[in-house]
């Protein structure tokens, strides 16, 4: 079936091309499921993931290439890791609200950047991190892109299933709580600053996730790959998708990774491809924002009680 | 407020009343946390609240409403009442995760919900968004949420103002249960009719200060109570 469309459509099918869009969308299910956490369950704008993403992504890529480490420890520790991380940002700013919060973490994405381009002798700064190694796991080497994409949809059913089952609980209810109304949250005796700093830690955890996956799918990082812009790419997805539901944020990530391919089809100039591509999901956004403000599946709007 | 000393009784409901800007509504943002006071200490018992967070005064048994409603608006009105009970091991995040001992709970939790729907009227919107509920209602909803943390001390601001005749009755009703199990009620009210209903005393508050306190019937009568709420 996919050879009869390829062949319509003039364009050659590659098995290899799919799993690696397979992977993407995988690790991107991820990092915007663990955004939805912060944004779309608790109410708190954040534009720093990628500064997490880079946290699990530099952990997991020294202790490949620097201890051998075994994966499943490397995710581990990038996981704790991130969380740490995610304390220097959240416990400062956690009596914050709205835009105030958002401007937070804003600054510290753009910290994380810069330690990431000048702590050279931990990341080697411009040049980054290459020659991470392929994952092995239960004595299997993962290698291939079909490997590596089984993986990479483990890890997000994974991922998703321990989300749902926070989201479902009385601690996703407090969650929406805080979101809806923190003094009411207070009232009824929920000590919110600390919840705050605990989904925070939890989100910049699943993030960690991602970044490990992606680290040793690509197999070199660099600080190019977790800026601001990429913060912007998963905040669209989850706003995309719709915020405060579980299958939003995998819709965003599959509807912002497939784009690109799309438009791909439609033979843009390759000098200003990039350029109308951030059109392009400008217009999206801002189109989406006017039909419909949550988005393809989102339960939450964004409209806050004062 | 300046120089406010009050003392309230279990099983006592006490109407703060007062002209607007009088400090009704600060004095129960002091005693639920929301505002820390210059100076002054207030105890509950043996245990002094006066530095508490809002969610400690709250887990220590004293609960309020607010002026302007809060509930949560987008979750549903079931949700709001659990949201309310104390002690669910399921918001500590290692037990969400593993599911340890929410099922039986949240089971409990829930019977106990629906009856305190039944108690104020509103079974019939458990699954609606509390967005939806008339003003009224939703203060039904807060009300209720006080009641699921079987509190010692509940503290309602303007409980019966904007709300039509039936819910009023309902609300003034449920106070008056509220006295008989023995819980301290204070609340903050316009409607003079309500606190000679419901009220065993009343403190008139102007300009920050006690003006005097007693039974409503005799005090609410009286020339410097007048002259303050006509001015």
């Amino acid at each position: 079936m996919a050879s009869l469309v390829s062949r319509y459509l003039g364009i050659r099918f590659d098995m290899d091309y799919a799993f690696h869009l397979i992977v993407l969308i995988s690790i991107y299910a991820i990092l915007a499921v663990s955004l939805d956490l912060l944004v779309g369950q608790t109410g708190l704008v954040s534009i720093s993931q990628a500064a997490f993403y880079a946290a699990g992504a530099y952990i997991g890529a020294i202790l490949a290439v620097g201890l051998r480490a075994p994966f499943l420890i490397e995710v581990l520790a990038a996981m704790l890791g991130a969380a740490l991380i995610s304390l220097l940002v959240s416990i400062p700013s956690i009596h914050l609200r709205g835009d105030y919060f958002f401007i937070a973490t804003f600054a510290f994405q753009l910290v994380v950047t810069s330690l990431l381009n000048n702590w050279v002798t931990v990341t080697r700064g411009p040049l980054g991190l290459a020659g991470i190694s392929p994952v092995i796991l239960f004595g299997v080497r993962i290698e291939s892109s079909g490997k590596f994409a089984i993986l990479a949809v483990a890890a997000t059913a994974i991922s998703y299933v321990i989300v749902w089952r926070v989201v479902r609980s009385p601690f996703g209810r407090v969650m929406r709580a805080i979101r809806e109304d923190e003094l009411f949250a207070q009232s009824l005796g929920k000590n919110t600053q600390g919840m705050k700093v605990i989904v925070v830690a939890l989100s910049a955890a699943f993030a960690a996730v991602g970044g490990c996956l992606y680290a040793h799918y690509m197999t070199y990082i660099d600080p190019t790959n977790f800026t601001f812009t990429e913060s912007l790419l998963i905040l669209s997805m989850v706003v995309i998708g719709g915020a405060g539901s579980l299958i939003g944020p995998f819709v965003g990530a599959g509807v912002l990774v497939l784009l690109p391919e799309v438009l791909r089809l439609i033979g843009l100039p390759s000098n200003t491809a990039a350029n109308i591509r951030q059109l392009f999901y400008g217009g999206l956004l801002v189109t989406l924002m006017f039909l419909r403000p949550r988005g393809f599946f989102g339960k939450y709007g964004f409209g806050r009680k004062t | 407020m300046d120089g406010v000393a009050l003392t309230f009784d279990p099983g006592e409901i006490t109407a703060i009343v007062g002209p607007n800007g009088a400090g009704k509504s600060t004095l129960i943002n002091v005693l639920s946390g929301y505002v820390r006071p210059d100076r002054g200490q207030w105890y509950w018992g043996a245990t002094e609240l006066t530095k508490l967070p809002p969610f400690k005064i709250a887990r220590a048994g004293v609960t309020r409403t607010f002026q302007q409603v809060r509930v949560a608006n987008q979750v549903t009105v079931l949700d709001n009442l659990l949201l309310a009970f104390r002690g669910q091991k399921g918001e500590r995040l290692s037990n969400a995760i593993l599911g340890i001992g929410i099922r039986e709970q949240e089971k409990q939790n829930h019977e106990r919900a629906r009856e305190l729907l039944e108690l104020v009227g509103l079974e019939q919107q458990a699954l609606l968004p509390a967005e939806v509920l008339s003003f009224g209602q939703q203060k039904l909803v807060s009300i209720a949420c006080c009641l699921a943390m079987d509190p010692d001390v509940i503290m309602l601001d303007e409980p019966v103002s904007g709300v039509d005749y039936t819910l009023r009755s309902r609300i003034l009703a449920l106070l008056a249960q509220l006295r008989d199990r023995g819980k301290l009620t204070i609340f903050v009210e316009h409607d003079i009719t309500a606190v000679r209903e419901v009220a065993n005393r009343a403190v008139v508050m102007n300009a920050g200060k006690v003006l005097c306190q007693g039974q409503p019937g005799d005090i609410l009568r009286s020339p410097e109570v007048v002259e303050a709420f006509l001015g």
